[in-house]
Formats: structure tokens, C-alpha cells, sequence
């Protein structure tokens, strides 16, 4: 275990197992392969198995039987529902639909797979919900410019003001800047918002693993009782890192939804 | 291509390579200062920022033409039974309330005839029961009447019997009478003879 806790939550070149064990991660091509980019083929794989057998079993209407398919798919029905169908109402929600699913579920496996022992949250790092970000950006500027032409959007941002020419003139380049700008932090603050979160959570759990090993040298009464609580507060936090895990995960999916529902409904 | 559809495709492919390039210059200048552990990877996070796209377009495809498109599918096509279902549900239920209606009216109207009917056979049996009672009236009117003409006429007869008989017993005694002057007793004599002939 590192002395700073930080780098628990971060990427790294090898997974560490119990007793020491290391699986160090080899640099092919020159780029050096990491624990987030394998654990994100994991969770790839993992959505894959999940959802395409799902797919099978509720084929043509069916139910899906037994407590496992049903978990996803009350998930599934519970974001189409209540996400996106709610926010876009049905004809334009079944476009997005797939995307938003798709952002939901990639989030939420990655969140999860940081509560499994010896993995981590590929969300922890800010290159990934970044991308994250940028995917939806792009998606919701397409979507927008789709609709009101390409210049036509960008236009669109700024709302519509009565105003003397002159006063026009000075204004609306200045809210065209500000209106633009504020479009884009609205998704940079997603991604920011689900690192953060994932990052946060995992730095305090290593911050209280971290004390075992700091009281490790101490009495063994002193060592004892940090342990006791250090286990017992870990364990409350994990709960609530399963908490965040869907949270963030609803959260990023319902902005995403909203932030795309703008685009296309401007002022 | 005019230009109307060549602004789109610049302004999209603007927007990537912008998009790329933010990613590209974050992660090169990302935090560099938390290096503890020897192990953790703080490089360059472009490769994983690569990685995660490529990762989400890949599993995007995949997902959507394998499971996210034939789950929607799945999902309306089950709403729609339901919906279906439903409907077919409360079309049966309007039929059967509908059947039960009639049904009732036709046990109503049933009833009502049963009613009829027994009332029209009590009321039958009521005026066969009067009828028979007044013809047993009637016989026994005519029948006391006739024994009462019979009487009467017997009556009649007898007392016409009885005068003819005491005329000609009177007339006989009478004969006797005259003929025969006789004494007190012989008269007495007569006369009883005469009230036992007629006793007998």
C-alpha cells in the first residue's frame, strides 16, 4: 500500500494482488498498457455478456425471467422510462435512447468494477470522463446543428432580445461568447463531476485502509483498535460508494439526456 | 456538393479535431505531482483517453446492433401487448357486462312469466274451484227442489188417496147407515170398523 492514498485511486502499470503478488502490465507499441484500459475491456466484456444474452431472452416482447435479468432490466425500463422518455417524450427518445443506455451502463460498470476487491474505477480518472464528456457533447452539437442548420445553432445559443441596434451590436457577440462558453462548461462540469466522485470516494477509502498500515509499527492495542474502525468505517463507505456508484451514473445519464433535449428544443 | 451540406461536415469535423486536441493537451499536462507509488501510472493520459474511445465506439456498435436496439425493440413490442392486452381485457369485460345485462333481463323477464303463470293458475284454479262449488250448489238447489215437488206431490196424492178413500168409506158407512137401522152399539161397531179399515 502506497503512502499517499491518492494513488490507490489512480491508473497504474500492474494490478497488486494480496501477499504481495503484482501482475505487471506490459508497453506494447510504445504505449504502455494500464490497469484502467484493461479493466475498461473487462467491463466491455462484461456489458457485452450481460446485455446481448438479455437481449435474447426478452426477444419479441418476452419476460425475462429470474432475479439477475430482471435487475437489468428494471435498470434498462427504469432509464427509458423515467430518463429519457420523460425528458425527450417518446419519437425523439427513441433516437437517444441506445446512447443514453450506452453512457449509463458504461458509467455504472465502471463505477462498479472500483468496488471489487484488487480492481478500480476506470471513472477515476479524468481521461475517461473526459471522453465520456466529449462523446455526448458531440452528440448533443450534432443533434442540435441537425436540426437548426450549422450556423443556425451556434446562433441559436444566444436568446432572443428586443433591443436598439446599437445596443444590439455591443450585446449579442458578447452573449455569443458567454452563451458559448457556458454551452461547453455545461460538459466539461460532467466530466469533472463523475471524476471527482469516483476519484473522492476511492482516495477516502485508501485514507482509512491507509491507517492500518500507519498505526502498523504501533502497540498492539493502539494497532488493534485503528484496525477495528478503520474496517468499520471502510465498510460504511463502500456502501456508499455503492450508493455514488449508481448516482453519478444516473446523474451524468439525466444531464446528458437534458443537456441533448436542449439542443434541440433552443429558445 | 453545395454548400449547405459541406458547412455541416466542416463544423463536425472542426468540433472533433477541437474535441481531440482539448483531450490530447489535458492529458499531457495532467497532474504530474502524485507519484508515491511507484507503480501508479501517472503518464501521458492520452493513450487511455484513446483507449476509452476507441473502447466506447467499439462497445457502442457492438451493443447497439446486438442488444441495445433489439432490447427497445423488445421493450415497445412487450409494451405494446400489454397495451393490447389490456384492451382485449376490457373489451371482454364490457362483453360480459354486457352479456350478464341481458342475461338478468332475460332471468327478470323469466320471473316475471313464472310469476304470470302461477298467478294465472291460481286464478284459474280460484274460478274452477268457484264454478265447481256453484255447480255442486246449483245440483243441490235443483235437487232439494225436486225432492220438495216430490214431496209435495206425494203429499198431494196421498191426500187425494185419502179423500177419495174416506168419501167412499163415508159413502159405504153412510150405505150401511141406511141400510141398517141399527142400535148404538152396532153403530159404534160401524164406526170403529170404518177407522180401522182406514188405519189399514
Amino acid at each position: 500500500m502506497a503512502n499517499d492514498p491518492a494513488a490507490h485511486a489512480q491508473d497504474a502499470t500492474a494490478f497488486e494482488f494480496p501477499f504481495g503478488l503484482e501482475l505487471p502490465l506490459p508497453s506494447m507499441l510504445g504505449i504502455q498498457i494500464t490497469k484502467f484500459m484493461v479493466l475498461e475491456l473487462l467491463v466491455a466484456v462484461a456489458m457485452i455478456a450481460v446485455f446481448v444474452s438479455l437481449a435474447k431472452r426478452i426477444e419479441g416482447g418476452k419476460v425475462a425471467r429470474g432475479r439477475f435479468w430482471n435487475l437489468w432490466e428494471a435498470l434498462l425500463v427504469y432509464v427509458r422510462n423515467d430518463v429519457v422518455f420523460s425528458v425527450m417524450g417518446k419519437k425523439n427518445g427513441a433516437i437517444y435512447l441506445p446512447f443514453i443506455w450506452m453512457i449509463f451502463f458504461l458509467i455504472l460498470f465502471c463505477n462498479l468494477f472500483g468496488l471489487l476487491p484488487w480492481m478500480g474505477s476506470p471513472t477515476g480518472s479524468i481521461a475517461t470522463t473526459l471522453v465520456l464528456a466529449i462523446v455526448t457533447f458531440l452528440v448533443a452539437t450534432i443533434s442540435g446543428m441537425r436540426k437548426f442548420g450549422a450556423i443556425g445553432f451556434w446562433l441559436g445559443l444566444v436568446p432572443h432580445i428586443d433591443l436598439p441596434i446599437y445596443l444590439m451590436v455591443i450585446l449579442k457577440p458578447m452573449l455569443f461568447v458567454i452563451e458559448v462558453a457556458s454551452y461547453m462548461i455545461k460538459f466539461g462540469v460532467l466530466a469533472i463531476r463523475l471524476w471527482a466522485n469516483m476519484f473522492g470516494g476511492h482516495v477516502v477509502l485508501a485514507v482509512f485502509v491507509g491507517f492500518i498500515a500507519a498505526a502498523a509499527d504501533s502497540a498492539f492495542y493502539v494497532w488493534g483498535s485503528v484496525t477495528i474502525i478503520s474496517i468499520a468505517v471502510s465498510l460504511a463507505i463502500s456502501l456508499l460508494e455503492l450508493l455514488v456508484a449508481f448516482l453519478q451514473a444516473y446523474i451524468f445519464a439525466f444531464l446528458a439526456t437534458l443537456f441533448i433535449n436542449m439542443t434541440l428544443h433552443q429558445h | 456538393m453545395t454548400l449547405k451540406r459541406i458547412i455541416p461536415v466542416v463544423f463536425v469535423l472542426l468540433l472533433c479535431a477541437i474535441s481531440v486536441g482539448s483531450v490530447l493537451a489535458a492529458s499531457e499536462h495532467a497532474a504530474e505531482h502524485v507519484a508515491g507509488d511507484p507503480l501508479a501510472y501517472d503518464g501521458p493520459k492520452r493513450d487511455l483517453a484513446l483507449w476509452s474511445l476507441v473502447i466506447f465506439l467499439i462497445l457502442f456498435g457492438i451493443l447497439y446492433k446486438f442488444a441495445f436496439a433489439p432490447i427497445a425493440k423488445a421493450l415497445d413490442s412487450r409494451e405494446q401487448g400489454i397495451a393490447e392486452n389490456i384492451a382485449a381485457a376490457e373489451r371482454a369485460n364490457s362483453d360480459a357486462k354486457e352479456l350478464l345485462t341481458q342475461y338478468q333481463k332475460k332471468l327478470d323477464d323469466a320471473d316475471g312469466e313464472v310469476r304470470q303463470i302461477v298467478d294465472d293458475a291460481k286464478a284459474d284454479g280460484r274460478r274452477m274451484a268457484d264454478g265447481i262449488v256453484e255447480q255442486a250448489r246449483k245440483a243441490a238447489d235443483s235437487q232439494q227442489k225436486r225432492a220438495i215437488a216430490e214431496i209435495d206431490a206425494a203429499t198431494t196424492n196421498a191426500l187425494q188417496e185419502l179423500a177419495e178413500k174416506s168419501a167412499s168409506l163415508a159413502a159405504g158407512l153412510a150405505g150401511r147407515i141406511i141400510r141398517k137401522e141399527i142400535d148404538v152399539n152396532a153403530h159404534r161397531d160401524l164406526v170403529n170398523e170404518a177407522i180401522s179399515n182406514l188405519k189399514n
